[in-house]
């Protein structure tokens, strides 16, 4: 008897970042913790595979991303909402599963990572996330939802410290759900969730951050500068 | 008024095009100074995510191409009308393509607002906003969606004032002129 054929899993990736981005790292990471017995995961970065001018019309990842049976989207929140691509992405995928009515049942789970610390701040982009699955005839398998994703970066998340034990928890947690063809528990959704720090303490380091980082630059005397200051009208 | 129309409805979405052009005249008819972006027609390089419009060149991205006229323009307007169709209860591609080139407009630094952390503005005064969405019909769960990341923008983008509608393709161009003209009465200044 031949054996279970192993699901393919796409993990689309929705940072522009090419090094260091909290979205790969996340998503590569539970992508790692799937049963390799069961599943085979590929790595698509999505602002990479839209500017492969040969591959823009119907292209390559097109065609992997709708034989997924399982889709692991990670991206950053950008402006409250998702990176402008991903729009372009979604927009393809959409009229491509509309156009072929593809039966093919496909999983979607989303991860979005913020600068700001508290993930409920992703929630309208996990909203436009839900919608394009539903819109795309895709089962919901819902979202994780991480604050202060910068601090994750391009980290190990195996060797990160106990403050941050809950991020490796929920993936693993949603790992497992999925490796048993099981719902994801509300508990991965839910930890994830936590914040790790207090607001005021996110804004004294984070401000502390950034103005030495304009030191290193040279740029302290300029970072308060107003180059579009409405011109007035005389 | 001086108003901007960034119009993210690209030429091939016939009938949100058409809601387009009725605004657009709406906007010629009317005594308010207005300037007009086709988006699709821009060439605006999505977002790098390097911040280096906070640290290396502080309130101005680094990338040299039409997303700095419009991160501009934002700022020297009264008002500025986002036109989009609601994509998945969010912007098109046209639209969010610029938005993201706004955040120079604002400092790298933290405060908590509306007890929410934000960045703190760059600039005493911000533009009035108005949202406007295309959908073909009713779709609630979709424009709740729309609502929210308007309302999400409103709390980054520091209007005074501001207003969202959105229009179907089945609207008469009346319907549209009269909804129109209301989402500018609410932006204005008294
Ligand atoms: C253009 C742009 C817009 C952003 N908008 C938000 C935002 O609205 N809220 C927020 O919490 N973080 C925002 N961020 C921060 C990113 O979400 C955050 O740095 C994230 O960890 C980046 O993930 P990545 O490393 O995978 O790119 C924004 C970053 C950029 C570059």
């Amino acid at each position: 008897m031949n054996p279970c054929p192993k699901k393919r899993v796409s993990l689309l990736v929705g940072s522009p970042k090419r090094k260091n981005s909290a979205s790969a790292t996340l998503g590569l990471y539970l992508c790692n913790q799937l049963d390799s017995q069961k599943f085979d995961y590929q790595e698509i970065h999505l602002r990479s595979a839209l500017s492969d001018k040969q591959n823009i019309n119907v292209s390559y990842w097109l065609n992997d991303i709708l034989k997924s049976d399982v889709l692991i989207f990670s991206s950053p929140l950008y402006v409250d909402c998702l990176p402008s691509y991903v729009f372009q992405v979604f927009e393809k995928i959409y009229q491509e599963r509309k156009k072929t009515r593809d039966p093919k049942e496909i999983q979607f789970l989303a991860i979005i990572n913020s600068g700001f610390p508290e993930s409920s701040q992703s929630q309208t982009a996990l909203d436009i996330c839900q919608h394009f699955a539903g819109e795309s005839g895709m089962l919901w398998l819902g979202g994780l939802l991480l604050g202060a994703g910068f601090i994750v970066g391009g980290r190990d998340i195996r060797k990160m410290g106990w403050l941050f034990k809950n991020i490796k928890k929920s993936l693993d947690l949603s790992a497992a759900a999925i490796n048993h063809g099981k719902v994801i528990p509300v508990e991965a959704f839910h930890i994830m969730g936590k914040p790790f720090l207090s607001k005021k303490l996110f804004c004294w380091i984070g401000n502390i951050g950034f103005k030495q980082m304009a030191k290193r630059n040279g740029t302290v005397r300029q970072l308060y500068d107003r180059p579009y200051e409405k011109e007035q009208m005389i | 008024m001086n108003m901007l129309l960034l119009n993210g409805v690209s030429e091939k979405e016939d009938d949100a095009y058409q809601i387009y052009q009725v605004i657009d005249r709406c906007l010629k008819e009317s005594d308010h100074q207005v300037h007009s972006y086709n988006l699709y027609q821009m060439n605006i390089a999505p977002c790098m995510g390097c911040f280096a419009c906070w640290i290396d060149t502080p309130g101005e991205c680094i990338i040299n191409d039409d997303g700095r006229l419009i991160a501009k323009e934002l700022m020297q307007h009264d008002a500025v009308i986002f036109l989009s169709p609601v994509t998945f209860g969010g912007y098109s591609f046209e639209l969010k393509k610029a938005v993201d080139r706004f955040i120079p407009n604002v400092m790298p630094f933290f405060r908590i607002n509306q007890n929410e952390i934000h960045h703190i503005p760059r600039y005493q005064k911000y533009p009035n906003l108005i949202f406007i969405g295309t959908l073909p019909d009713k779709n609630p769960g979709m424009e709740n969606t729309f609502f929210h990341l308007n309302q999400r923008n409103v709390i980054n983008m520091y209007p005074n004032l501001y207003s969202q509608a959105i229009f179907y393709y089945h609207q008469s161009e009346e319907e549209i002129r009269i909804k129109f003209h209301q989402l500018m009465k609410d932006v204005e200044q008294i």
